[in-house]
Parts: structure tokens; sequence; C-alpha cells
């Protein structure tokens, strides 16, 4: 490994305590690499070349003189650009917020900050997260092929992870915006347990479907950064009051006694046969390092698509209601046709959506005492080329978005952890990931199990090849 | 300005959809009529005693106090 900007996380903290690498000379290759790249892959929006350097420097002062604050200490990341930033834009992908400059932090930078880490860049991203690149932003290219798409909405945040822009990055995941870019990418992204991460200062898209988590090459970076930003935050109404464990602790533990429920295929699930094939070695994988597994069915998935898309329509209509009449010339096209959607909807539907929600989240209880964590695809498809995405792309159809989001979506319904993990490639040899998901604050178990599969499949965690 | 997301007008409630334009209206209808029929499912899953859930209370209901 020559290239510091080629080592993961873990091992670029693991130089810089040992005093072998320099906070400096990392966000100097990481901005060299930036200047190559960024403008191919369009990952990020606000390059902070010059703070950054400054920033390094000062960790690397504190570091010299026995100040180490832990293992983000001098690492460069990025956020995405809908995390508040104080006196740094944040665009969240839109026009409507292009000229906004918080005066706060979110909690997450403040923790992340806290942590010693280098804010190197905010990431490009969807239109406030749902679901279109706007056309000022323009889309991420995936650094595996730059012709081909990243989904999202986290899209710059999985651009710029697997390029090898940054060591991580915080994206944001309502129905999968983590999880997707995280799998076109071939790279670890957890969509942690609703209110164990804060949502403070992070513009909304669906207030009890919103998650923010890292994004990151290997399963041990993922826990790291994970480690720096939970925990209780009085700011952000959904916080949860438990205690943080340490999420590196069940790495390497015996997969004895643990059981994978496996996600039966559906006749209507339009898993495409490449996907279900890397999915299917995956599992294998998992069988061979030593987990039971049992098929399952995927709880309620039609219905549970249903209750997400409610949701998601009228709470993001309310929050930008006021911004329709008097901005909606700034919004592209398909955002504004679901925004104006959303405002249409009876509030019935909203609340039989929280009603239908309970049922779903009791059936996943249910699943979850049964078996002790689940796999499944992250989406039916790998990515797709660029050139294939219509310049006036028509409004999907409530069917098309359920497909996508089938595999996802449950766990943004239901609050529960859910992780995607690379594990091979579709023909066009674009990665395809696989999602685990566990009960309720049971990350370090995702943990494990992830870095199992992660060592198992063996063809990740570092930059994709230029 | 101290959050950019509350430099916001306020609205006043109106008749849904009187806000947009006839042309408007008509662009959405047909979405629209598929989104409700499609939603119409949802009452599918029903029982007498079924609340709904509390919003901010998902996952962590019985696992933490999330107040």
């Amino acid at each position: 490994m020559s290239e510091l900007w080629q080592l993961t996380l873990t091992e670029a903290a693991e130089g810089i305590q040992a005093r072998k690498i320099s906070p400096v000379e990392l966000v100097e290759a990481e901005l060299a690499r930036i200047e190559a790249l960024n403008p191919i892959l369009n990952a990020y929006v606000t390059i902070r070349s010059d703070q950054a350097l400054r920033d390094a420097q000062v960790a690397e002062n504190e570091i010299a003189s026995g100040g180490y604050r832990g293992p983000l200490h001098g690492i460069p990341i990025s956020l995405k650009d809908l995390i508040y930033t104080a006196g740094i834009r944040t665009t969240a992908g839109s026009v409507v917020l292009n000229d906004f400059v918080p005066d706060r932090d979110a909690t997450v930078t403040r923790r992340l900050k806290d942590a010693g880490s280098i804010l190197i860049a905010k990431a490009n991203m969807l239109e406030f997260a749902y679901g279109e690149v706007h056309p000022f932003h323009g889309p991420a290219g995936n650094p595996w092929h730059v012709e081909y798409g990243t989904s999202g909405s986290s899209s710059g945040s999985g651009a710029s992870v697997a390029g090898g822009l940054d060591f991580g990055s915080l994206g944001s995941d309502t129905g999968g915006s983590i999880r997707f870019p995280a799998a076109y990418c071939g790279i670890i992204g957890l969509k942690p347990t609703y209110g164990l991460v804060s949502r403070d200062g992070v513009v909304p898209l669906a207030w009890t479907l919103d998650h923010v988590g890292p994004m990151t090459r290997t399963v041990r970076d993922n826990a790291l950064m994970l480690q720096a930003v939970a925990g209780h935050d009085p700011a952000d109404s959904a916080s949860a009051r438990v205690e943080i464990p340490d999420y590196q602790a069940r790495i390497g533990a015996s997969p004895s006694g643990l059981t994978i429920g496996v996600v039966e295929p559906a006749a209507d699930d339009g898993v495409t046969p490449e996907v279900r094939r890397e999915t299917d070695k995956a599992v294998r994988a998992l069988q061979e390092a030593g987990y039971a597994t049992v098929p399952v069915p995927l709880p309620y998935a039609v219905q549970a698509g249903r209750a997400l898309m409610a949701l998601l329509y009228a709470e993001a209509s309310t929050f930008h209601r006021p911004w329709l009449e008097t901005r909606r010339d700034e919004y592209s096209q398909n955002t504004l046709h679901r925004l104006e959607l959303g405002t249409l909807l009876p509030g019935t539907i909203y609340v039989q959506a929280q009603r239908v929600r309970r049922v779903v989240i009791d059936a996943y209880k249910e699943l979850f005492s049964g078996v002790d964590a689940l796999a499944s695809p992250v989406g039916p498809e790998a990515s797709y080329r660029l050139v294939d995405t219509p310049a006036e792309p028509v409004v999907e159809s409530g069917d098309r978005m359920r497909t996508l989001t089938r595999f996802t979506g449950p766990f943004n319904l239901t609050g529960l952890p859910a992780m995607t993990v690379p594990c091979g490639f579709a023909d066009d040899g674009l990665p395809v990931g696989l999602q685990l998901a566990t009960g309720a604050f049971a990350e370090p178990l995702l943990f494990q199990i992830g870095e199992t599969l992660e060592r198992q499949i063996g063809q990740f965690g570092r930059p994709a090849p230029d | 300005m101290t959050d950019g997301t509350s430099a916001k007008a306020p609205i006043q409630w109106q008749m849904p959809g009187s806000w947009l334009s006839p042309e408007r209206l008509e662009e959405l209808r047909p979405r629209l009529e598929a989104l409700l029929a499609d939603f119409a499912h949802l009452q599918e899953i029903d029982a007498p005693e079924l609340e709904p859930i509390p919003a901010f209370r998902v996952a962590t209901a019985e696992d933490a106090d999330n107040e």
C-alpha cells in the first residue's frame, strides 16, 4: 500500500497514533486526489482546501504535544450537504438552499469535530434527499465506472468514500439513501437504529423516517465513525437514552448459536438474476463461516412500502409547503411534482399509515425473536448507466418506488438498524451489496456479521481501482 | 437568520389544491388518483383496537426511553 489515500480509516488512525503518519500529509494526499478526481466524480459541492490544511496542522500540533483524542483525530472526512456546518454553506443538493450558510453546527458535525476529524468537503446529494438529481448540482459519478451512477440520495458520499477522496462520510437515509449508494459504490453504509444518532441540524426529508449514519470502506471504519456520533442528544426529540457500547466489541466473535434469516425471493420483487446470484453467494459465505441460516419472508412487504410512501409524501410536503408557493421554480421538475402531490393527500391516509406502521413494527419484533439478523439484497438491481437517466425524467410510479425500496424501506419504517456490505459484482463489473439487519440497538452484532462477510468476500475495503 | 430552513413565509390553510393553478391540478390529477387508489389498500390492515404508533417512538418504544 504505497499511497496514503488508499489506507482504511483504521490504518490511517493507527499511523497517526503511532506518529508515523502526519494529518497534514494525509490531508495533502486527499486534496491531490480531490483535485484529480472531483471534476470527474462530482462527489463534492464544497471543498475546504485551505481550512482543512489549517485544521490538520492544529491536529498535528495537538497530537505532537500529547493531546491525541482518539481514532478520528486528524482523519479527513466529508459530510452529506444537508448536515449543518457553521460558516460553510449547506445546500441540501438544492437551489433553494444554495446560499444557505448555517451559523451553527449540527450535533453530529460537532461530535466529529470534538473527535478531532478534519472536515475536508461537503458531499453532493440528490435534491433535498428526495430521489432526484437537481441539474444545477448534477449527478455524482461511480468510481468503479464513471459512466455509471451512484444511486442516492447520499450520492456524493458514496462516490467520495469509494473513490478514496476521504476516509469516511456521514450520509442520511429515509428509504435507503445510505444503503443504496453504499451498494452501488462497493462500500459499507449503516443506517443505525432510529434515535441512536442525532438528527439535530440535519435538513429533514421526513422526520419520522430520517436517519444519519456512516459510510466507510470497511466495517471497522464504520464502527469507529458510529462510536463518535452515537448517543443521546437533547436537541433531537427522537433521541434515545441508551448506553453506548464499544461498537467493535463483537468483531471477530464466534458465530456459534447465531441464526440469520435469509429473505425468501418473491415473484414480484424484481431482483435481477445477477443480484440474486451475488447475494446468494454472500449467504453461502456466511454459512461457511459458521452462521446458521433459515429462509424467512419479508413481513408485510407491500403494505410496509405503501405506509412508507404515505408518510414520506406527507412529511416532506409539510416541511416544504411554504416554499412551494414562493420558490417553486427553484425545484427540479420531479421533486416539485412529488411535493405538490403530497399537499393534496388527506390526513386520514397519514394516520392509517401510522396504524399500519405499528403492525409492521410488531411483525419485525416477532421476526427478530426467532432470528438474530436478516440478510437480503439491498435493491433489485446494481448500478445503471448515467446516460440511461432521462434528461427530463418522468415521475416514477408508486409501484416502481416501492419495488426499489422493498428491502430497505421497512427498516426506515421500523427504525431497526440495517447495513450494506459489498458482496460481489454484477456482469458489468459494478458492485452488488448485501443488506444485513438486526433488532433495535444491536449494531455491534451487525458489525460482527458484516466484518465476517467482508473477510470472506475479500474483494473490497480499498478505493475503487482508477 | 440562524436556520435557513425556517426562513419561510407563514402559510394559511386553504382548500386542498386551491393554491395551485387549475392547469397544474389537472397535470397532477392522474398521479394523484393513482396514489389515492394505492394508499386505499392501507385500509386492508385494520382492527378496531389498532392505534397509530406515536410519531417519534418507532424502534425504541420498548428498548429505550427516547422521550
